[in-house]
Formats: C-alpha cells, structure tokens, sequence
C-alpha cells in the first residue's frame, strides 16, 4: 500500500476538500471584487448623469429665475404712462414703485427709460460702491438720474429704503446718448423683449444682462439691469461636492463661476470679464480647451442665454470626491468578505480532517488484510453517515471474508481429501484389470496387449484376460455407461461377478444371461455395461464370442482390416432376462483381433469433430501387422491424443489387442 | 458442447421435451434434474437437434423409459439423427425406446398411454 501511495502522486480527501474549498472562496472573492468595480463604475456613470442633468436644469432654472420676473416687469412698464412724453413731476412720482420694483426683484439692479428723443430715465439700487462714487447722503438706498436729451440737462435724486426723497443735485451736462446703447437699438429693431449678452456693468462692476422693450407708438425703450451675481451664488451655493467646480462662460468671458463673483470682472483699465484661463483652475482650463483632465467627471452643455450667443456650461467633479463615500464602503465590503472567505479554508480544513481522520482509521485498518491478517480491528463507528456505513459494511466483510477463508480452507482441505482417496481408487481399480491397467502378456501361440485409461481418476472401462488350464484364452472388454467414480463402482462390480462366473459358466450366452440379470436387479439408475467377449484357442484359431451392445471388434489380417459381425445384445443391467447369442468364428495365423471401447471412436478434438470408426480402420489398415502388438496398441491410444489435441479427454480409453502368433 | 433442454406440457398429460445439443457425462445431469421435475404420464422426446449422445446420456434416456414405465406412462423419441440413432442401436435399445421418424407417429401411439381423466 505505502509503494502504491508513493509511486501515485498521493493527495488526500483533506487536501482535496480543503483546496476545493479555498479556490472557491478565492474565486468568489475576485468575482466580487469585479463585480464591485464594474458596480462602481455604473454607479459612477449613472450617478454622474444624473447629477449633470441636475445641474443644467439648476442653472437654467437659475437664470430664468433671474430674468424672467424682469421681463414681465419690462412687459408691464412697456404699457405704462412712464413710456410717454410725461412731465417730469409725474414721472419722479413713480419712482417708488419703481423702487419697490427694485426691491422686490433682487437680481434686477436698475430700470431705465429712453426715447427716440435722447430723454433718459433710470432707478438704480444702490451698493456700496456705487453710493461712494455718487457721494450718496447717508440712508441713501435708491437713487433715480434723468438726463434731458434736447439740453443735455443732468438731475439726481437720492432716496432712502422707503422711498423717501433724501437728496436731489443738480450735475453737470452729460452726453450720455440711450440712442446709442445696444439695448435701445436692439429694442427698437425687435417686436416683444429682447436679451442682451452679458456685459460688465460699468457703475457696479458686476456681470449681468439687460432685458428691453420698446414700445414704438411712443418712440421709447424700457429696460432693466439684471446682474447674474445670484446665479453664481446659487452655483456656488449648490455644489455637488467641496471641490466641483461649475462655469458658465461665452467667447467674451466668464459669466458665472461657482468660485466666486467679484474676481470675474477685471477693473484694471477697461472693465472687462475675465476669461476662463485667469480663474486659477486648471482644470477647467483644460476642459475649456478640450481636454479630458483625469480623476474629473466633466459636464458640457451649451446654456441658451439668448439666440444671436451661445454661452456654455461646464461642470467638472472630481471622481474621489463624489466617490468617496462608495469607495470607501466597497473598500470595507471587500476586506470584510475577504476576511470571512479567508476564513473559510481553515474551517474547510478542519471539517475535511473530519472527514478524512475516519478514512483514514478505516484505510489503516483495512492495510492489514494484505498482510493476510483478517482480525483486524476497526475504529468505533462513530458517524451516522458514509464512513460510519463503510465501517458497518467492513465489520460485515471481515466477518464474512474470515468465513470464507475458513470455508475455502475446509473446502481444500477436502477435495485434498478426496484426491488422496481417489488416488487410492484409481490404484485399486486398476488392480481389478489384469496388469493393472496395462497387460501385455507372451501366452502360447498368442501375444495379449489391453491398456486402458481412464478420462478422470477412475473409470468405467474394463477388460479381462483369463487362461484356462486347457490352453484357451478369455479376453473382454466392457464399457459401463458414463464415467468416474458411479461408473467406477459398477464396473467393480461387473469385474467381480465376471471373475467368479467365467471359470464355472458354460458358455459366453449363459455368461452373459447370467451377468446381466445379476446386474439389472434393482438398478433403479440404469447403470448398464456394454460387454464384448470372445474365448479363443489359439493353437487352433477357433474362437467364439458374444456382445452385449458393445462396439464390434476388428480383426487386422494380411488382406486387410474388417469388423467382426457379431449378434449382439442388449447392454448388461439394463433388463432382466434379456437373451444372449454365442457366435464363432475364427482368427487366422498371425491375425490380431483388436477389442476397443468407445472412448476410441467418440475421441473428440476442438471443434467436436469425432474420430470416428472409418478413421479407426483406415489407422488400422495404416499400420496393419507391422510391428508389435504393443506398437499397434500404443499407436491407437497415441493417434487418438493426438486427434483430441488440447480437447480434454471425454470417455475412458481402452484398447485390448490378441495377437495370434 | 452443452445442452438446452426444452419443455413444454402442450397436451394433457405430455410433457414435449426438445432436447439440442450435445447429451454427454456433462450435460446429462441437467436432463436427469430436468425429467425429475416432469410429473407426466407421458414424455416425449424431440431428438431433431440433438447431435451427440454418450453412454451416460443412455442411461439417463433409459433411466426415464424405466420410471414412465413403473408408473404404467412410457417415453417416446421422434426425429433421431443417424450418429444418434446409431447409439442406440449398438445397444439394442431401440425397440425398448419406442423410436419413431416423426413426431406425428410418436403422438399416435403415445396417445394410448395418456390418462382417461387427462
């Protein structure tokens, strides 16, 4: 056993299970971690897409928030007296409402009026900046200019948060022209309210659109400043994350910037918007320029602002950011499954130790069989499983192998037995026939030869060789139906009864008649002997025989070889009283008499072919007188093992040979 | 060669045995167990394929024809082929054996050993 698990590659139940156990867990473990990142990437892209959308519409929503309340305000003022040729005390008296206008729209920085005539009309917010640069009396809140376009007249008004007429000056001539502004002409050339691209608003420095309207039966524009400030508050307001950067930007500059909104406008010499490039972002200056900055999500869109310029949107997160959190919970899925997985090759371990320790038991207990040890002890069982039926079925065969061992021993012990006692049979039988199986006598004027051999230990056959004290010869042959130990006791007993018969039975009939009613007495198994026997004088040659069912001799002569027709019987022991006929005849000088049994002509080789009786007489004739009659005997008995080959020899075999000299 | 041995009770009281093959000291303990069981008053014997016989195929042959007999049944053979029937009449037995050429022949004499009740 040990050569045998040295030369294979041993691998133990253990070590299958347990390696079977952990590629498992490996591989789920690598399966899971694909499945995470693939997880993360969808989760990246679908999320990213929606918090994109999110965003465009936030800052489309953004903007219209901020200039929508400002062109229903310029649809409505559109309508108003303010459009008219109107005298200036009604026209200041406007200004609270148009104040509270003001107020109440925080992105809408100033309403302004102005006419095919010059006339100029505008209410502005005021900021800090703006109060220091008009010198504002304190509490100053609103403040309205009117310019005359005939005289180039140049008034101010200043009033406080509830529109309470605080100041009013009286400023140099201004040559300020409305007519020349875009939004006038823009206005004027337009039916309904028109937009214009964002620009710096000069007093406020701050980015912002004007929305205008004409009414052209009154040879006026209405317009209103929008400043965008709220809408980068709102960007900056709603980032996605700490880092995400949003810009709305066209080809003049940055509108809107989630970073921050007074860095937008640069006061040094013109005012000017700034252009992406001077944010201090890189990133977004990538962006701008086409690139696709790694680690950042990115967002473009284009942002209608109005139709003659197109303004962009450009959103960028960067992915650690937004993924942070998912990252880190995938990070920490992943080490807590690996660790459990990770546990589950010493657990796998430690059950297929359980598995194969009893196996093991089992295979070692099992070894001492080939060492011929069948009292071998088994381990307890102590499962209820496979290995506990394993070891059931064991204990089964121990018992039952030890039983046939001891059986196959007896057994041998046996037929040992029997093969002894057979071995004393045969010699028994063969001291029955003269010579004991093999005769091969010198009598007066005749020459005897008989052999006979038996198909198994002992046998059927038989022949007879008695002298009588007047010179003649008995010689029989028998055959008792079958073969071995049944046909062996029968033909003891056809032997007995013919040694005592022959001598004191006048003739070979009465002999027969006799033989055959002794043997027929109660023979319930139809035991019978076919008999040929013949009592020959050979100084003479006279000879007279009987058959009882017995093969026909042959007689081998000068001129040939031909079988002796004889009256034959029925075979001995069959029936009783069965009749039995004496018939002469003669064996010429230097003539053989051949007697044989069947076991001659029904030799069988391989392939069932029988020798047959033409094949006996050709032999015969083949060898004729040539040679000893023990020549003649042994060439029969060696041409038939020679026809039967490797076929196992089927009858008993015997030859008995007169040979008249 | 071994031997099949066929039987078939087709008429009240007949047992048909077919016998094929080779009847020898091997086989002739199979038929011997075989005819055992058989309790029919007559029994008859199809030796069509039946190609080879020994003396201890006689025997039990005999031993059947001598039982049917006790019993007041008998044996018939039918279709003997000549190496077969030559065995037989070697040792005489034929007129004991109640041989004939062909199964018809057979059951027509047979017939007058059956049982009324059967």
């Amino acid at each position: 056993m040990r050569d045998t698990r040295s030369r294979i590659e041993f691998q133990s139940v253990r070590t299958k299970i347990a390696l079977g156990a952990g590629v498992i867990a490996l591989s789920s473990w690598v399966l899971l971690v694909a499945f995470s990142y693939v997880g993360t990437s969808l989760l990246l892209e679908s999320a990213s897409k929606k918090m994109f959308e999110v965003a465009s519409d936030l800052v489309a929503a953004e903007l219209r928030a901020t200039y929508e309340p400002v062109e229903r305000v310029t649809a409505v003022l559109a309508y108003s007296r303010l459009m008219g040729p109107i005298p200036e005390e009604e026209r200041l008296g406007y200004v609270p409402a148009l104040a509270d206008v003001l107020r109440r729209i925080p992105a809408a920085a100033a309403i302004q009026f102005g006419n095919d005539k010059g006339d100029y009309f505008i209410v502005r917010v005021l900021n800090e900046a703006l109060s220091r640069r008009f010198e504002a009396p304190a509490g100053s809140v609103f403040e309205a200019d009117l310019i005359d376009g005939a005289t180039g007249r140049y008034r101010r008004w200043f009033y406080d948060e509830k529109s309470r007429l605080l100041a009013a000056r009286e400023l140099p001539k201004s040559d300020y022209d409305p007519r020349t502004r875009p939004w006038y002409q823009r206005a004027t050339q337009a039916s309904g309210a028109i937009r214009t691209p964002p620009y710096v608003f000069f007093f406020m420095s701050e980015i912002g659109v004007t929305v205008a309207r004409s009414a052209p039966d009154q040879g006026s524009v209405v317009a209103a400043d929008v400043t965008l400030a709220s809408l980068a508050r709102a960007l900056a307001e709603r980032r996605v994350t700490p880092s995400a950067q949003t810009v709305v930007y066209d080809a003049e500059g940055v509108i809107a910037w989630s970073g921050g909104t007074a860095s937008l406008v640069d006061k040094a010499g013109t005012l000017r918007r700034r252009t992406i490039a001077e944010l201090g972002h890189p990133v977004l200056v990538e962006v701008a320029e086409g690139k696709k900055p790694a680690g950042w999500l990115v967002h473009r869109a284009s942002q209608g602002f109005n139709k003659e310029a197109s303004s962009e949107l450009i959103i960028v997160v960067p992915e650690a950011e937004l993924l942070a959190d998912v990252r880190q919970s995938r990070n920490w899925m992943l080490a807590i499954s690996f660790f459990v997985l990770a546990l589950v090759i010493p657990l796998a371990w430690g059950f297929a130790n359980r598995i194969s320790t009893p196996l093991r038991d089992l295979h070692k207990a099992i070894g001492r069989v080939s060492s011929g040890d069948f009292d071998f002890q088994l381990p307890s069982v102590r499962s209820k499983d496979e290995v506990g039926d394993l070891n059931l079925a064991l204990r089964t065969m121990r018992t039952s192998l030890k039983k046939h061992i001891e059986d196959l021993a007896a057994a041998i012990a046996a037929r040992e037995r029997l093969a002894g006692e057979l071995e004393v049979a045969t010699r028994i039988q063969m001291s029955f026939v003269p010579g004991g199986g093999q005769f091969s006598k010198a009598l007066p004027a005749a020459r005897v030869f008989a052999r006979v051999l038996p198909a198994r230990a002992v046998g059927g056959d038989l022949y007879e060789v008695i002298q009588f004290p007047d010179g003649r010869v008995f010689v029989a042959i028998g055959d008792v139906s079958d073969k071995g130990v049944p046909a062996a006791l029968e033909m003891a007993r056809v032997m007995t009864l013919a040694k005592l018969l022959v001598p004191t039975t006048p003739d070979l009939a009465s002999l027969a008649t006799v033989l055959n009613d002794q043997l027929a007495d109660g023979n319930a198994e139809c035991m019978f002997t076919t008999l040929f026997g013949a009592i020959i004088d050979p100084r003479t040659g006279d000879a007279r025989c009987m058959s009882a069912g017995h093969n026909p001799p042959a007689i081998v002569g000068k001129s040939g070889v031909r079988l002796l027709s004889v009256e034959s019987g029925r075979p001995l022991g069959l029936f009783e009283g069965s009749e039995y006929v004496e018939s002469t005849f003669r064996l010429e000088a230097g003539e053989r008499l051949v007697l044989y049994t069947d076991g001659v002509t029904e030799a069988f080789d391989q392939d069932r072919n029988e020798f047959g009786e033409p094949r006996f007489v050709a032999l015969l004739e083949r060898i004729g007188l040539a040679g000893s009659v023990e020549d003649l005997g042994n060439a029969i008995l060696h041409e038939v093992s020679a026809f039967a080959g490797e076929a196992p020899q089927s009858d008993d075999i015997t030859v008995l040979i007169v040979d008249r000299t | 060669m071994p031997l099949t041995i066929d039987v078939n009770h087709d008429k009240p009281g007949t047992a048909h045995v077919s016998l094929t093959g080779s009847l020898d000291s091997e086989t002739a303990p199979q038929l011997e167990k075989a005819l055992g069981g058989i309790d029919a008053n007559v029994i008859a014997f199809d030796m069509t394929n039946l190609a080879f016989i020994s003396s201890a195929g006689l025997r039990v042959m005999f031993a059947a024809a001598k039982r049917q007999k006790s019993k007041g049944g008998n044996v018939g053979m039918s279709n003997l082929r000549p190496g077969v029937r030559k065995v037989f009449e070697i040792v005489k037995a034929l007129p004991d054996m109640n041989v004939f050429a062909s199964e018809k022949e057979m059951y027509e004499y047979l017939a007058r050993f059956q049982r009324p009740e059967e």
